[in-house]
C-alpha cells in the first residue's frame, strides 16, 4: 500500500507527497501533460527537443545541472507520446533547492538561439545513434505511421525525420513553452524522506505565486476503428528477418489494459508460454518471440514480434500467428492463468520497493485520473478471468484489424 | 519577487552499512542484508569463475546458456512453467570473473523456487538439441551486433588493451561458436559450478526459516570439485595503438580512447576516480560540457573506469556524427592537456565531491543496494574497507595532487585509440 496525501493549489498545480523515512532521499519529480502527441505533424520531436532546452538555465541559475550537483542530486528526465517528466534525487537535506530550481524554470526558462541550436545538434546525434546507426532503428518510424491514421501517435517521440528538428524555430520554441509549462498542467509528486507539512510548505513557497496561464490543449483527432488488414514490406541491410503484427487496444486507463498485459505474458512470458512453445520449441522456425503493448494513455498498441529464422516464409509465420492466437482461446486453463498473475505480482512488489517507480506510478495514476489507483494495481491484475481475454482476443486481435509488417534483407 | 535560494548544505556522513554473517551448516559464506518493507526476496549464488577459469572461450558463456534448458524431470518449457507458477525468477549473469545465479521471489513461494534451482544444478542434462539451437542463435545475434559499430569499437577496445588470448580481450568469433560442443559445457558446469568457490548474499526479506532452506537445498556435497582461480593470464597489448575500422553502413561513428590503469587499489587508484569524474563521469563533467552541451557533436560523451577482478581499464567513449570526429578528437585532447596544465579550482572540485557524497548514499539506500555494493567490491578483489579509501579521496584530494596524476597518467603516447565509422 502506497499512502499519500495530495493537494491542488490555487493555480492549478497539484501535489502529491509521499513519505518513506527509510531512504536519506528525496524525490522530486514533476510531470507536464504534454508529450510528443501534442505536436504538429509539421513540426515533430518538438516536445523532446524541448525537455532538452529544459536543461539551459533560467533566471536565477544560469546552469541549471550546477548547483544540484552542488546538492548531492543526480537528475534527469524523460520525455514519450504522452508526457515529459522530470526529476532530482538529493540528499533530503537539500530537499528544498529542488522545489526552488523546478519552479523557476516553470516560469523563467531562458532560451536562446545558441542553447536552442547546440541541443538541435545533440538531438540529431541521438536520432541517429538510436534510430540510424542501428539495425531495425527505424521499425517504429515505420510502424506508428501504418498503423495510427489520424492520432499523432503517427510518429515517434524522437520526431518523424531529422529535418524537422532541423527546422525547429526560437519562436516555436517559446510559444510551446508558454503554453504547456504552466502549472495547472503539472503534476508535482514529492516522496522520500520528507513529512508532509515541510513539503506542503515548499510547494507554496516556491509554486505558489506561478499564475495560472493560458493553457492551449491541442485536439486529439479520434482514431478511426480499422475494419481492413494493413500490410507493408520493407527491405533494408539487415541480417536477419523480422515480423511484426501489431494491433491497436484500448489505453492504459481502460479496464481491458490488465487483460491484454496477462495476455501477452500467456502468449510469450518465457520458454513455457504458448507462443514461444510452438514457435521456438516445436516448430522451430523463430529465434526468438516477444509479445508487448505500447503502454499509452491513449489507443494504444498490442504487438507480436518475431525473429524469423532464414529459411522461413513469412507469410506462412504470419498465418500461423493468426492461428495460434485464436489457439490460445482454449489453452488458457486455470494455472496458466494463475502462473502469469503470480508472476505479476512478484515483478509489482519488486518494482513497489523501489522509491523512484512509487513515485512516477502516483504521478501518472494522477495523470490518468487518481493517483490512489496506484494502489488498485494488484486487484486488476487478480481479478482478470478467462472470459475477458477469450474476449480481448476476440474484440482486439483478429485479421482485419491487424497491420503486418515483413522487415526483410535486402535482396 | 524571488525568496532567497535555499542554502545548499554539505554532504552529511555516509553510514556503511554491515551486513549479517550467516553460518550455513554447509560452511559455504552467507552474507545476509535484512529490511525492506515487502516480502521479496533475492539470493545470488555467487561463484568466483566467469571467463577467467574457461578453458575454452565462450564455455562460460553457453553453460549460462544451456542452464535452465532441462533436467531428468523437465524440460525447459516445464522448468520455466514451474519457475512462473510460484512467480518466482531464477537469472544467470556471465561476467569475467564470475557466474552468479540469482534467485527472486515472494517470501511464501522460496521454498519451490529453490526445489527447483537445486533439480537444475543437480539433474541438468545440456542437451545436444538445444545446445545445437543456442549456437544458432548466437551466431545470429553475433550478425547483428557486428553491424554495431558501438558492439566492435567496444570488442576491438579490449582486444587491443588485453590481447586476443585474454579473457578480458577475446572477441566473440563465429569459428569459436561452432567450435563449442556438449563436452566443453559439462565440464565447465563441473569445474566451476563448486562450492569451494561460492559465496552466496541473501537480500531483502529473510528469517531463519530462509536460511534453513539454503542449507536443505545447497548442502556442501552437492558440488565440491575444486575450482582454480588463481591469478594466469598477463596482458598482451597490441603493438599498434590505434584501430580503425570502416563498415559501409554506418552513420555515425562510435570513438574509444583509453588504457589500463596499472595501479595498485590504494589511494592513488581512488584519487583518479575523482580526476576522472571531473573529465567525464557525471553530467556537468568536462567533456560532456564541452562536446555536449557547448558544441553538440553527440548525444554523450563519458570517461570510466571499468575494474575487473584482476584489472582496470580507464576510457572515454562516445557515438560522434561522422562529420565531428576529428573536431571532438580535438576537443577530447585539449580537455586532457587542460587537466595537466591547469589546476581545478575549488569551485569545481567542492561541486564534484558533493556530487558523489550524494552519489554514494545511493550505495546503503535499502538493502538491495547494499548487497550489490559488497558483491561488486568482492568481486573485484577489493575489501568494503576500500569505501573508506573511496570516501576519503572524495574529501580531501587537493587540486595539486590531481594536477600530478594528471600528469603521470594521461600520457597521450599510452593511449589506444579505436574508432569505428
Amino acid at each position: 500500500m502506497i499512502e499519500f496525501s495530495k493537494a491542488i493549489f490555487k493555480n492549478g498545480l497539484t501535489l502529491i507527497h509521499h513519505q518513506d523515512n527509510k531512504t536519506p532521499y528525496v524525490l522530486v519529480n514533476i510531470l507536464y501533460k504534454v508529450g510528443a502527441k501534442h505536436e504538429s505533424p509539421e513540426k515533430t520531436g518538438f516536445a523532446h527537443l524541448f525537455e532538452h532546452l529544459m536543461f539551459g538555465g533560467t533566471k536565477h541559475f544560469a546552469d541549471f545541472d550546477i548547483p544540484l550537483q552542488e546538492a548531492g542530486a543526480s537528475n534527469n528526465a524523460f520525455t514519450n507520446n504522452d508526457v515529459t517528466n522530470y526529476y532530482e534525487w538529493l540528499p533530503a537535506h537539500n530537499a528544498e533547492l529542488a522545489f526552488c530550481m523546478e519552479a523557476d524554470r516553470m516560469i523563467n526558462l531562458k532560451i536562446n538561439k545558441k542553447s536552442l541550436d547546440v541541443q538541435k545538434s545533440v538531438v540529431i546525434e541521438e536520432f541517429k545513434e538510436h534510430y540510424i546507426n542501428k539495425p531495425y532503428g527505424d521499425v517504429w518510424h515505420i510502424i506508428r505511421e501504418m498503423v495510427y491514421e489520424k492520432h499523432p501517435y503517427r510518429w515517434p517521440t524522437i520526431g518523424m525525420s531529422l529535418e524537422h528538428i532541423k527546422q525547429a524555430q526560437l519562436e516555436d520554441v517559446k510559444a510551446f513553452y508558454e503554453n504547456f509549462y504552466t502549472p495547472d498542467n503539472a503534476i508535482l509528486v514529492v516522496a522520500g524522506n520528507i513529512d508532509w507539512d515541510t513539503c506542503y510548505s515548499y510547494t507554496e513557497k516556491w509554486f505558489g505565486s506561478i499564475e495560472k496561464h493560458t493553457n492551449y490543449t491541442p485536439s486529439i483527432p479520434k482514431e478511426p476503428i480499422q475494419e481492413q488488414q494493413k500490410r507493408k514490406v520493407v527491405y533494408r541491410d539487415v541480417p536477419q528477418k523480422m515480423l511484426y503484427i501489431v494491433f491497436k487496444m484500448p489505453g492504459k486507463g481502460s479496464p481491458v489494459f490488465a487483460v491484454a498485459d496477462l495476455l501477452s505474458d500467456i502468449l510469450s512470458m518465457g520458454e513455457s508460454s504458448l507462443l514461444h512453445k510452438e514457435f521456438i520449441e516445436e516448430r522451430k522456425i523463430a529465434y526468438d518471440l516477444e509479445v508487448y503493448l505500447s503502454s499509452s494513455v491513449d489507443i494504444g498498441l498490442f504487438v507480436v514480434e518475431v525473429k524469423l529464422k532464414d529459411e522461413v516464409i513469412p507469410e506462412e509465420a504470419e498465418k500461423l500467428l493468426f492461428e495460434s492466437i485464436q489457439k490460445a482461446k482454449a489453452l488458457i486453463t486455470p494455472r496458466v492463468l494463475d502462473k502469469v498473475k503470480n508472476k505479476s505480482l512478484t515483478s509489482l512488489y519488486f518494482s513497489e520497493n523501489e522509491l523512484m517507480s512509487r513515485g512516477v506510478g502516483l504521478a501518472f495514476s494522477e495523470l490518468m485520473g487518481n493517483a490512489g489507483d496506484v494502489n488498485k494495481e494488484e486487484e486488476k491484475i487478480m481479478s482478470v478471468t478467462k472470459e475477458q481475454i477469450v474476449d480481448f482476443i476476440d474484440s482486439y486481435l483478429t485479421v482485419e484489424k491487424s497491420n503486418v509488417l515483413h522487415y526483410l534483407k535486402n535482396i | 519577487m524571488m525568496h532567497p535560494i535555499p542554502k545548499i548544505h554539505p554532504a552529511r556522513e555516509i553510514d556503511i552499512i554491515g551486513y549479517e554473517t550467516i553460518m550455513l551448516d554447509s560452511g559455504i559464506p552467507c552474507f545476509g542484508f535484512n529490511g525492506v518493507p515487502y516480502d521479496i526476496i533475492n539470493i545470488d549464488f555467487c561463484f568466483d569463475s566467469g571467463r577467467w577459469t574457461e578453458t575454452k572461450p565462450l564455455t562460460a558463456s553457453f553453460y549460462s546458456k544451456m542452464f535452465k534448458t532441462g533436467t531428468e524431470k523437465a524440460n525447459a518449457e516445464q522448468l520455466s512453467e514451474n519457475i512462473d507458477f510460484w512467480g518466482g525468477t531464477i537469472k544467470i549473469n556471465q561476467g569475467y570473473n564470475s557466474i552468479t545465479i540469482s534467485v527472486y521471489s515472494i517470501l511464501r513461494n522460496l521454498e519451490p523456487v529453490l526445489q527447483i534451482l537445486q533439480e537444475i544444478f543437480l539433474e541438468s542434462k545440456f542437451e545436444q538439441d538445444k545446445l545445437d539451437f543456442k549456437k544458432e542463435k548466437s551466431i545470429n545475434r553475433l550478425n547483428i551486433n557486428n553491424r554495431k559499430t558501438e558492439f566492435l569499437a567496444d570488442e576491438a577496445f579490449k582486444k587491443m588493451i588485453f590481447g586476443e588470448n585474454h579473457p578480458y580481450g577475446y572477441t566473440t568469433k563465429k569459428e569459436d561458436i561452432e567450435n563449442i560442443n556438449r563436452n566443453d559445457v559439462v565440464d565447465y558446469f563441473k569445474n566451476n559450478i563448486c562450492s569451494n568457490n561460492l559465496k552466496v548474499y541473501v537480500s531483502g526479506k529473510y528469517d531463519n526459516a530462509v536460511i534453513k532452506m539454503i542449507d536443505k537445498y545447497f548442502p556442501l556435497s552437492v558440488f565440491s570439485n575444486p575450482v582454480d582461480t588463481a591469478f594466469k593470464y598477463q596482458s598482451q597489448p597490441a603493438a599498434n595503438k590505434k584501430f580503425h575500422l570502416t563498415i559501409p553502413q554506418a552513420e555515425q561513428a562510435s570513438l574509444i580512447i583509453g588504457k589500463e590503469l596499472e595501479v595498485p587499489r590504494d589511494a592513488t587508484f581512488y584519487d583518479f576516480s575523482v580526476l576522472n569524474t571531473i573529465l567525464g563521469g557525471y553530467f556537468g563533467s568536462r567533456l560532456m560540457k564541452n562536446i555536449r552541451e557547448d558544441k553538440g557533436y553527440t548525444y554523450g560523451i563519458h570517461s570510466e573506469i571499468m575494474n575487473y577482478k584482476h584489472s582496470s581499464v580507464w576510457c572515454i567513449s562516445t557515438e560522434v556524427g561522422l562529420e565531428y570526429i576529428e573536431l571532438c578528437k580535438e576537443e577530447i585532447y585539449k580537455e586532457i592537456l587542460r587537466l595537466k596544465n591547469e589546476k581545478i579550482d575549488n569551485q569545481e572540485l567542492d561541486r564534484v565531491r558533493n556530487y558523489l557524497m550524494g552519489k554514494m548514499l545511493r550505495y546503503f539506500d535499502g538493502p538491495f543496494n547494499t548487497k550489490n555494493v559488497y558483491k561488486t567490491f568482492w568481486n573485484t578483489n577489493r575489501e568494503i574497507e576500500h569505501l573508506t579509501y573511496l570516501i576519503n579521496s572524495i574529501k580531501t584530494v587537493t587540486s595539486k595532487r590531481l594536477l600530478e596524476l594528471a600528469n603521470s597518467f594521461f600520457n597521450e603516447e599510452s593511449f589506444y585509440e579505436v574508432l569505428v565509422d
